[in-house]
């Protein structure tokens, strides 16, 4: 009702920490990425987007971390526009990509330290560089060249100096693919921490229901780019009278279909 | 047998490569357009060279050089004209010959050697029209030989080819008015020759660097993470640049440090030592090129390595993998040895028009900047460096677009054929 409202009068809300309306990205040839997605997520929230593949979640979450422009629409993030100012829209965010690695040559504590040293110096560099060690739990492996790291070891190193990083808004695309078990159920553990302890709003994309579920308290549907319903998890497996978020995406991509 | 298909999966893989296919098409396109061009310019150069005059100095004048002159002139097709001084004929004709004083009293003691001077003016960086007016040069001097020894041997009554007489003619080159011995020109002219290979290596090799850590980056995902960051597009390509730049300059040093290692421990201690004629090759290039020359060809050995750095930069940000950018670029330092061996071969003169031709496309620059400055001509100078450094913020400039652009995530896309995959 409120967003509705502020769509409406064209003003925003800062208390969103994101805000989009009618954002539509259509690629070369046509292919349409999204079609006029608009939502919002709120400051202190994890929001989960879920779809099947090209579904548009990647296109989203690029739009929002300022990767790609749409092709119409607008984004804003803490009531900064991306488009306009995307400088100044990162400085409040960090992006995980989806298979976000890192460089081979770096030991995985020079690659700590560089990504973080783009946003932090002097002592408070350091001190992210002390979290973010202590996320990644790597212990002597850091000091070895990223080259020898498995596929998980990447992961969370890439995921610890977005951590570390403390933003405002978090976006993160599948966080937990091609991880095992034990390693995704670490990274679930340090989302939710961080997004408690800290107050970081999160945006993330998965096919892993379960994990959304576990992890979201409001979800976005997309389907072909559109966004086919949202809504707090809770609330979408009544209307649907579904026993998990699985069978609700399940029932109402059905019902598009 | 299992080696077949890993061969076929191997050759499959660079031939149905969009970018290996486009960059074989380029090469071809671009130097079969360029040997039409270089096969104009020197055909018409040497025509005209060929048909050319020559003056005639006489210090001697005896009976016998008169007649010695009289059959050469009538052998060559009346070609040789005989003038005052070497400077009138010069402004008159490219090639002046001397006869000096002693020519007769040499041309009868069988026991000399003939000796003449030869002086040739040369206005122009090709080395076609260079050889051709040298050994125009050399072939008067050799028909005065003969005709010497015809002379001699009408008069003498005897077989001409009985007649052994040795000639030294000792050359000298008038290069943009300067003058210099034959020796110090064919020690110039092959500077200057190897000067457009060396800088296209120099920026090939830079832009292969630049479009490699590129797309290293790429295939690493990091890439993606980097630009989420805070930090201004320029910024991450200026750095690529200047990583790229400094390791073609490591490079570079180890190469010229190999070099040099090569040749010392090449050199033996019995060697002989420098002839009167030998040059010192160090000393001879900055009395030639001159302080101002040498400075404004490393100036712009640094714009060709941040021209191509933006090149190598703006390429790997659009592929997918290493293989792709190098088959893209490697190109680039074919086409930028041909342009400059194009502005060598075509024998274009060095005007204001070919300095904007080596600014635009780098390489031959400094071959602009050592003549234009032999010549005191500031103009083409300061219009060639101008224009290579509006070409150098013009690459930089797009390659800060391009990284402000989709096609940085998403890949370049041409037609149907996708470079890289969308995710």
């Amino acid at each position: 009702m409120i967003v509705e409202l502020v769509l409406n009068i064209g003003v925003y809300m800062p208390e969103y920490a994101i805000l989009t309306r009618n954002l539509t990205k259509i690629y070369r040839g046509g292919n349409i990425g999204v079609n006029s997605l608009t939502f919002t997520v709120e400051e202190g929230e994890i929001y989960g987007l879920i779809g099947p593949n090209g579904s548009g979640k990647t296109t989203t979450l690029r739009i929002i971390a300022t990767l790609l422009k749409p092709t119409r629409g607008e984004v804003y993030v803490y009531g900064i526009d991306v488009v306009k100012n995307p400088l100044e829209a990162r400085r409040l965010m960090n992006y995980l990509p989806e298979e976000a690695g890192a460089y081979r040559d770096l030991s995985g504590l020079d690659f700590i330290r560089f990504m973080l040293s783009v946003r932090f110096s002097g002592r408070r560099l350091e001190e992210a560089v002390s979290e973010a060690i202590e996320i990644a739990d790597l212990g002597n492996d850091l000091k070895r060249p990223i080259r020898g790291y498995s596929k998980g070891m990447k992961r969370i190193l890439a995921l610890s100096t977005v951590l570390a990083s403390h933003p405002k808004l978090l976006i993160l695309d599948e966080p937990t693919s091609g991880l095992d078990v034990e390693r995704s159920i670490y990274v679930r553990k340090m989302i939710k921490r961080y997004n408690k302890e800290f107050g970081i709003t999160v945006l993330l994309s998965s096919h892993n229901m379960l994990e959304v579920e576990y992890l979201c308290r409001k979800v976005g549907i997309l389907y072909r780019g559109t966004l086919l319903r949202e809504g707090p998890v809770e609330e979408l497996k009544a209307r649907t009278n579904s026993v998990n978020l699985e069978e609700v995406f399940l029932k109402i991509k059905g019902e598009a279909a | 047998m299992s080696l077949t298909p890993l061969i076929i999966r191997e050759v499959k893989a660079f031939v149905k490569n969009p970018a290996f296919i486009m960059s074989i098409v380029l090469l071809f396109v671009f130097y079969g357009a360029l040997g039409r061009l270089i096969s104009t310019g020197v055909q018409t150069v040497v025509e005209e060279t060929l048909n050319v005059q020559v003056g005639v100095v006489v210090e001697d004048n005896s009976e016998f050089v008169n007649k010695v002159l009289s059959i050469a002139n009538e052998t060559s097709g009346g070609r040789l004209k005989l003038v005052g001084s070497v400077d009138s004929g010069l402004s008159m004709y490219e090639i002046v010959v001397v006869i000096p004083p002693d020519f007769t009293s040499r041309a009868m003691n069988l026991n000399e050697t003939l000796v003449l001077e030869s002086y040739t003016k040369i206005n122009t960086v090709s080395p076609v029209v260079s050889s051709a007016k040298t050994g125009i040069a050399m072939t008067i001097s050799e028909l005065i030989r003969k005709s010497v020894a015809f002379t001699i041997a009408v008069e003498n009554n005897i077989d001409p080819s009985l007649i052994e007489k040795p000639i030294v003619v000792n050359s000298t080159v008038e290069l943009y008015g300067k003058t210099m011995r034959m020796e110090e020109y064919t020690a110039f002219s092959s500077i200057l020759g190897i000067i457009p290979v060396i800088v296209a290596i120099i920026i090939g090799v830079n832009a292969m660097y630049a479009s490699q850590f590129t797309a290293t980056e790429k295939v690493e995902k990091a890439f993606e993470m980097l630009l989420a960051q805070p930090i201004p597009r320029r910024n991450v390509v200026f750095a690529k640049i200047i990583g790229s730049i400094v390791a073609s300059l490591l490079m570079g040093i180890a190469y010229f440090a190999g070099i040099l290692f090569m040749l010392s421990s090449a050199a033996t201690p019995s060697a002989p030592a420098p002839s009167e004629t030998s040059i010192n090759l160090a000393d001879f290039l900055y009395q030639t090129f001159g302080f101002e020359s040498i400075s404004i060809s490393i100036v712009s050995i640094v714009l060709g390595l941040v021209y191509s750095g933006a090149i190598g930069v703006t390429l790997g940000s659009i592929v997918s993998d290493e293989r792709i950018a190098g088959a893209l670029t490697t190109p680039i330092l074919f086409v930028f040895i041909g342009v400059g061996y194009a502005l060598l071969f075509i024998g274009l003169p060095i005007n204001v028009v070919t300095g904007v031709i080596a600014g635009v496309t780098i390489a031959p620059l400094p071959i602009v900047a050592v003549v234009s400055t032999m010549m005191g001509d500031t103009t083409t100078l300061a219009v060639s460096l101008l224009v290579a450094v509006v070409s150098t913020l013009s690459v930089m400039s797009i390659a800060v677009y391009v990284f402000n652009r989709d096609i940085v995530v998403l890949g370049l896309r041409i037609g149907r054929l996708k470079i890289r995959e969308r995710t």
